[in-house]
């Protein structure tokens, strides 16, 4: 079976329409997007495509930049989708960057671009030589000394002077000037080339590089044609036919907004068709340029040519990139406060501005925070100003300290670390994590992928706690489905069933005296903004999902699936040795404190009245840190809440107000040993809201 | 955890006779009529109307009913290799009707499998291949009919009439999750009731055969597309429905 992830976007005022949100969900190769202001949400896919990627099972990036969604699949084609009037529309386009590389320039076995090689200027051309001095202030015809436009690499006056191409340190804006003597025959304020300037040699410097915009990822075709362009625009000499593939396998693996840009990073190491110049994009984040319109969003280049004597300048709206020297298997990007978190296998770097300025072309500076660095994407969190993301040896929590200083600290190093170190590789691969910020927890759903089995597992830390607590929703049919795959955010308040009477020409329908009802769908208030997206089936390649939430009243998971599974609560304490673990010690009595959730009665179809959101606590008391009842140490589950008193309706419709919002136990617990821990579980298909416990413990005098 | 919407998209039949105590069959009330719009709205989103109203084969319900499977129609609802159903005290033996007790079919080890509470496990069919999918149903004589698909080939086996005997039906190629039910087990409905025999066909869409055509007959229900039928079962308003997914088969 192949694997296949379910993954989620929240798309955020989409053409710029206010409280409208869109959900894009990728399944495979497949993305969906669904508006979520549309009930149900399956009658609100609004599109679908299938797109093009070389794997069975990709990670698409995600990113909203104004009002559209740009989207990175791995491949070299980027796709932007807007909304119009109602519709998606897409475009595609590709990265595009100055070419700041250049090729590898060999002429008579010396490299013309290091060294005293600058300096040498070679007597016949090579296609990488002349693409090297097309890209270096070489690339336009110039007036000579009459008016005519001529060539300035060989063609022009420069060859014919000095027999010799330029140099790889030539410059050719040096010898560009007016010429006063010209008055009268020709115009004397047009830059001329002045080939007698070229004569003088320059420094070892290399001449400034970057007239061609070429694709960041095929780069040799690129030039090829870029280069054939211009030799057709202006009559050039000299076709360029031959230079290496230079090509980076697939593209753009994450996409990130920050700044008004769009981040790109992720690339491959794997270069096709290499040669010493070619750049190992897989510690390069490239950025856009301040995105007024859609195409910016692709454009990774400075608007002036840095080769052009006039405009060479950097803009501050300017593209470009950036090396995170050091930076291995780049796998996110989030926008965090002012800066960029770019999280890479081996640490965490910061992209900011320099200073109190925001980041610019002009203004930027790359920090590394944390050598903690994490391959597990999708378990990266954004909470209020920090991050928390899963590592090979913790949960990590990055945030400012007190000086304004970044740093990453172990969330369960002190807490729950044998507990993650139990979660293999493979659960933290897929893990997903979302912050509810409503609720003020962070909750990771792992164990999500298609091909798993065992229950659907969830991590989630309080941040009001500070506790982490595990959740696991079992499966229905076999050990595989349903399965939670992903989660999404939803606007923080959400729809919830209601049961609404039916009514038939005004009057309520009944059936033996019972309003018939239905259940109604309805925004209900919450304090949730996750929504879950779970898978039902994987049959003929197809995944079958829908959305659900934590919201059965009865305590079942997958209530519509063959009735469901309990949805059975468990609280193991630590041990209670009272501050002296070398007694024994016994506890009498121990009183518990349940909120009562019994809100009425219901007929349970033979006549008898049953309570309704009846409550259980099962206590178990288990001695001396014993593992398992072998030792007779584990004491019999009793039950804790209790009526002390029998209470009886007088009918269907009683509302079982007893006047007691806690029920208060006093138990017995027996048995005897160094330390104690309790056991509280639920009953099938009951509530449990324990408020606390207190215990009298009595500690022998022997040791 | 709970789905907020319901599980894949319902069609439902016209309505069956509903049976009452005292023989009295009241104006039949479609109570959708009055619901709320946004319900409205949405069962029609994920709903569509059937004609399937005994005897009469093309009369369109008016309008579509959902509700949840009856008896042993809620039960394994997403799994392919179980399917059951209720049937008579043995096989052959409707004497008690036709929904004395719960018979389930399986696959296992290669094996079609079916039991009830008072019939232990018995082996239907042996297959060398890969079995994926098991339905099975009893006419009104209690004869065992069931359908499963073996190597990606569907393959009824049903009892003809015309023969007296048991038929193995193969079903055009590109069939999938073929599922069978006899639509209405009550001993008052055994005149009316048939076997329903029901698939997804290569071109998506869903069709059906049933028993008083000797299945001989093949009808569009649907042109979907849809990818698989989750159930075929009789539903607590009295119509047979059936739980497909939506959606077009990844290749």
């Amino acid at each position: 079976m192949l694997e296949r992830i379910i993954r989620t976007y929240s798309w955020v005022n989409p053409g710029g329409v206010e409280n409208l949100r869109f959900v894009v969900v990728q399944v495979g190769r497949t993305i969906q997007i669904i508006n979520t202001t549309i009930e149900p949400y399956s009658a609100g896919i609004i599109y679908q495509e299938t797109l093009p990627s070389s794997e069975d099972n990709p990670r698409f990036s995600f990113t909203a930049i104004g009002s559209d969604l740009v989207v990175a699949i791995d491949e070299p084609d980027l796709l932007l989708y807007s909304y119009e009037e109602g519709v998606i529309k897409k475009r595609t386009g590709r990265l595009k960057i100055r070419d700041m590389f250049g090729v590898e320039d060999i002429w008579n076995g010396q490299d013309l671009t290091e060294g005293l090689g600058l300096l040498v200027r070679p007597t016949s051309p090579t296609d990488a030589h002349i693409y090297n001095l097309r890209n270096q202030t070489w690339a336009l015809p110039a007036y000579g000394t009459t008016d005519r436009i001529r060539d300035m690499v060989y063609g022009g006056a420069h060859g014919a002077a000095i027999g010799r191409f330029p140099s790889n340190s030539d410059n050719s804006n040096y010898a560009m000037a007016p010429d006063p003597a010209a008055k009268g025959k020709y115009n004397p304020q047009t830059d001329r080339f002045w080939v007698q300037t070229m004569k003088n040699p320059v420094g070892t410097h290399r001449a400034p590089m970057g007239h061609f915009i070429i694709d960041a990822l095929h780069r040799g075709q690129s030039r090829l044609a870029e280069a054939a362009y211009l030799r057709d625009l202006y009559g050039l000499s000299y076709p360029i036919s031959d230079l290496p593939l230079d090509s980076t396998k697939g593209g753009a693996r994450f996409v990130a907004e920050y700044a008004g840009r769009v981040f790109y990073s992720g690339f491959s190491d794997i270069v096709y068709g290499p040669d010493s110049k070619s750049p190992k994009l897989s510690s390069y984040v490239l950025f856009s340029q301040l995105v007024r319109t859609p195409d910016d969003a692709f454009k990774c280049y400075q608007d002036g040519d840095p080769t052009s004597k006039d405009l060479p300048d950097l803009l501050d709206t300017d593209g470009g990139f950036i090396r995170l020297s050091g930076a291995s298997n780049i796998c996110a990007m989030m926008n965090l406060g002012k800066s960029l978190m770019v999280f890479a296998e081996n640490g965490v770097w910061m992209i900011s501005g320099n200073g109190d300025d925001g980041f610019t072309a002009n203004s930027q500076m790359v920090t590394k925070i944390t050598e903690r660095g994490t391959k597990y994407s999708d378990t990266i969190v954004a909470v209020d100003g920090t991050a928390m993301y899963w590592s090979e040896d913790g949960i990590y929590h990055l945030r400012q300290n007190e000086f304004g200083d970044w740093g990453a600290s172990s969330l369960t190093e002190d807490t729950i670390q044998s507990f993650y170190e139990d979660i293999s590789s493979e659960e933290r691969l897929y893990c997903k994590g979302l912050y509810d910020s409503y609720d003020k927890k962070v909750r990771w759903v792992y164990n999500n992928f298609v091909g798993a089995v065992g229950p659907s597992k969830e991590l989630v830390f309080d941040i009001q706690l500070g506790a982490f607590y595990p959740n696991e929703i079992d499966t229905v049919v076999g050990d595989k489905f349903p399965r939670v795959c992903s989660m999404v955010l939803i606007p923080p308040y959400r729809v919830g069933k209601v049961q609404e009477d039916i009514t038939y020409g005004g009057t309520t329908v009944e059936h033996n005296g019972n309003l018939v009802t239905y259940p109604s769908l309805t925004p209900v208030s919450g304090t949730k903004e996750i929504v879950y997206l779970s898978a039902y089936s994987f049959d003929f390649g197809f995944v079958d999902y829908g959305f659900t939430t934590y919201q059965n009243l009865d305590f079942r998971d997958w209530p519509e699936i063959d009735g469901g599974v309990d949805a059975e609560a468990v609280l193991i304490t630590g041990y209670l040795s009272g501050g002296d673990a070398s007694r024994n010690k016994q506890v009498p009595y121990i009183n518990f404190h349940l909120e009562r959730t019994e809100r009425g009665f219901k007929d349970d179809g033979t006549g008898n009245l049953v309570p309704e959101g009846e409550s259980s606590c099962l206590v178990q008391a288990q001695w001396s840190w014993n593992n398992s009842p072998k030792n007779g140490k584990w004491g019999e589950p009793f039950q804790a809440y209790r009526y002390k008193r029998l209470y009886s309706p007088y009918g269907p419709t009683d509302n079982f107000d007893n006047g007691e919002a806690i029920i208060s136990t006093r138990n017995k617990l027996r048995g005897i040993g160094k330390a104690l821990s309790l056991k509280i579980t639920s009953e099938p298909y009951k509530d449990l809201r324990l408020v606390g416990w207190s215990i009298s413990m009595d500690m022998n005098s022997n040791v | 955890m709970g789905l907020l919407y319901p599980l894949g998209v319902t069609l439902t039949s016209n309505l069956y006779p509903l049976e009452f105590s005292d023989g009295v069959v009241p104006g039949i009330v479609e109570p959708y009529a009055d619901r709320k719009t946004a319900l409205k709205n949405f069962y029609i989103d994920d709903s569509e109307r059937v004609g399937l109203l005994p005897p009469s084969i093309d009369v369109l319900s008016e309008t579509p009913v959902s509700g949840r499977f009856l008896g042993s129609g809620a039960a394994n609802i997403l799994d392919r290799e179980r399917d059951y159903e209720e049937g008579p005290v043995a096989e052959q033996d409707p004497s008690l009707g036709m929904d004395y007790q719960e018979w389930r079919s399986y696959i296992k080890d290669g094996a079609v499998w079916v039991e009830a509470d008072n019939t232990p496990p018995r082996i239907l069919y042996e297959s060398s291949g890969e079995l994926t999918d098991i339905s099975i149903a009893f006419n009104q004589n209690g004869d065992l009919h069931y359908v499963y698909v073996e190597d990606g080939v569907a393959k009824f086996r049903w009892f003809d009439t015309a023969t007296s005997q048991f038929e193995t039906m193969i079903l055009p190629e590109g069939v999938r999750t073929p599922k069978i039910t006899l639509v209405d087990k009550r001993t008052t409905q055994t005149s009316n009731s048939d076997i329903i025999l029901s698939y997804i066909k290569a071109d998506h869409g869903l069709y059906y055969r049933q028993q008083r055509d000797r299945f001989q007959i093949e009808r569009l229900i649907h042109p979907g597309p849809f990818v698989m039928i989750r159930q075929m079962y009789m539903n607590t308003g009295r119509r047979l429905q059936w739980l497909l997914v939506p959606g077009v088969p990844i290749t």
